[in-house]
């Protein structure tokens, strides 16, 4: 009569282990990485990441901007074994945001500066997740209210203008080799701040501070498709 | 032929002039120093002593954003005249037509901080045509209206708040007064119009910077 018991534990343990093996990722690993593209030989090689649209929240106020479209070139290292940090990078300066609008549609002008890095720390299933980092833009409005500001790091004390003053900031993002997206989720809880705000009358804020502020968390949404430039080269993979 | 073709030069400089001119009154109406957001407005008035309600607009509310980035406004809300009925003393249907006549522009103010609200404070003179008693036509003349602006205060309600895009719900009150030259129906009038207590309530939506 004792018997039943100790087989019917051994099979809950079983079941138990079974499931636990189902859920747990099958390839999930921290650096190294081996990022392929195409028949590219190990090196550097260029990239194109395109998105559209592209959106930026003010979180504190709720205030949101859009782009129509944002392309910006840069670089992908291929080889084996290559650490997360910089496996890509965006050179933000060369970047191009098209039909940029806000509140009510009043006009902006983004400017990117630096060279964004994707650095990752894990991949798990062919999804690379890790983050964008050295993110800093200017943004102008460029119909409506005279107003300017710059993006950078989420905290920070700056009082002085130029974007010299603003660290750099990040935000999370995946890439995933099946469609080769490179995602910032729009669940990016505003990991980035605006600073240097300069209404044209000595206002730390543009309008009121009801609608942007200096030191107001921001966040960044997109889709960008990241191919490289040589068509040989694809498709761009991360393992 | 010199003098006809400076002529046409001229006549073709003043129609490139004009035509720059239109083109010009085409964009914003916006004073220097503001810039332009349109909203689509329409919404209701509660004439507390008649019980009548007014409906206000559709009508499009031009604000003037001052760019100095204190967050005051100022703007234009026209409204197109408009119909109302009720008992008067809880018997007589009385019909008539209410116009808003804007004493001047109104003036606002967006909240310093967030979230993002809006004050208002607007005169309109409260005009009345088209009076029927009881079915019966009732003339007031061409000039039948309050002798003093009503004074309106409106504003984003508690708990809600105003999006520069979308717009929003501005509530508020404000007291009429006399009417003055309604003929011989003003002492009717002033008996069953005017009182405090009347309501407005206003939705903004669709907002559109205008360049």
């Amino acid at each position: 009569m004792r018997t039943p018991l100790p087989r019917l534990a051994a099979s809950a343990f079983a079941a138990v282990v079974t499931m636990v093996l189902a859920v747990a990722p099958a390839d999930a690993h921290p650096a190294p990485f081996d990022a392929t593209a195409g028949g590219a030989s190990a090196g550097q090689i260029a990239v194109t990441a395109v998105a559209g649209p592209f959106m930026f929240k003010d979180t504190t106020t709720g205030v949101t901007f859009t782009c129509a479209s944002l392309t910006i070139p840069g670089h992908l290292v291929v080889g084996n074994d290559r650490p997360g940090s910089g496996i890509a990078t965006l050179d933000a300066s060369e970047g191009l945001w098209s039909d940029c609008a806000g509140p009510a549609g009043l006009r902006f002008q983004w400017t990117g500066y630096g060279t964004w890095s994707f650095d990752i720390d894990d991949v798990t299933n062919g999804v690379a997740t890790g983050a964008i980092t050295n993110m800093r833009a200017h943004v102008v409005i460029s119909q409506g209210p005279t107003c300017s500001f710059d993006v950078g790091a989420d905290t920070g004390t700056f009082t002085s203008s130029g974007t010299s003053t603003v660290p750099p900031g990040a935000e999370t993002a995946t890439y995933t080799n099946s469609s080769q997206a490179l995602d910032l989720p729009a669940s990016n809880p505003g990991s980035l701040g605006l600073w240097n705000v300069d209404d044209g009358s000595g206002h730390a804020y543009c309008i009121t501070a009801a609608l942007w502020g200096q030191g107001d968390n921001l966040s960044m949404s997109t889709s960008f498709h990241l191919t490289a430039d040589d068509p040989g080269d694809n498709p761009i993979a991360i393992n | 032929m010199k003098r006809t073709f400076r002529a046409l030069a001229v006549a073709a400089a003043a129609s490139v002039a004009t035509a720059g001119f239109l083109a010009a009154s085409a964009h914003a109406d916006a004073p220097a120093g503001t810039f332009e957001v349109d909203y689509d407005a329409s919404g209701t008035s509660t004439l507390k002593s008649s019980g009548a309600t007014v409906d206000l607009g559709p009508a499009t509310l031009k604000a003037y954003i001052s760019n100095s980035g204190d967050g005051s406004l100022t703007g234009d809300l026209a409204l197109p005249p408009a119909s109302t009925t009720f008992n008067a003393l809880g018997l007589v249907p009385v019909s008539a037509t209410v116009t808003f006549v804007p004493s001047g522009q109104f003036a606002g103010q967006m909240s310093s901080q967030p979230p993002l609200t809006i004050s208002a404070h607007v005169d309109y003179s409260l005009k009345l045509s088209d009076v029927t008693v009881g079915g019966v036509p009732t003339p007031v003349g061409d000039s039948c209206q309050t002798v003093d602006p009503v004074s309106i205060d409106a504003a984003t309600p508690d708990g809600q708040t105003f999006d520069v895009t979308d717009g929003g719900e501005l509530v508020g009150t404000y007291t009429v007064g006399q009417f003055a030259h309604c003929g011989l129906m003003t002492p009717t009038i002033n008996l069953l119009v005017p009182g405090s207590g009347n309501t407005v309530d206003f939705e903004l939506s669709n907002g559109r910077f205008v360049a």
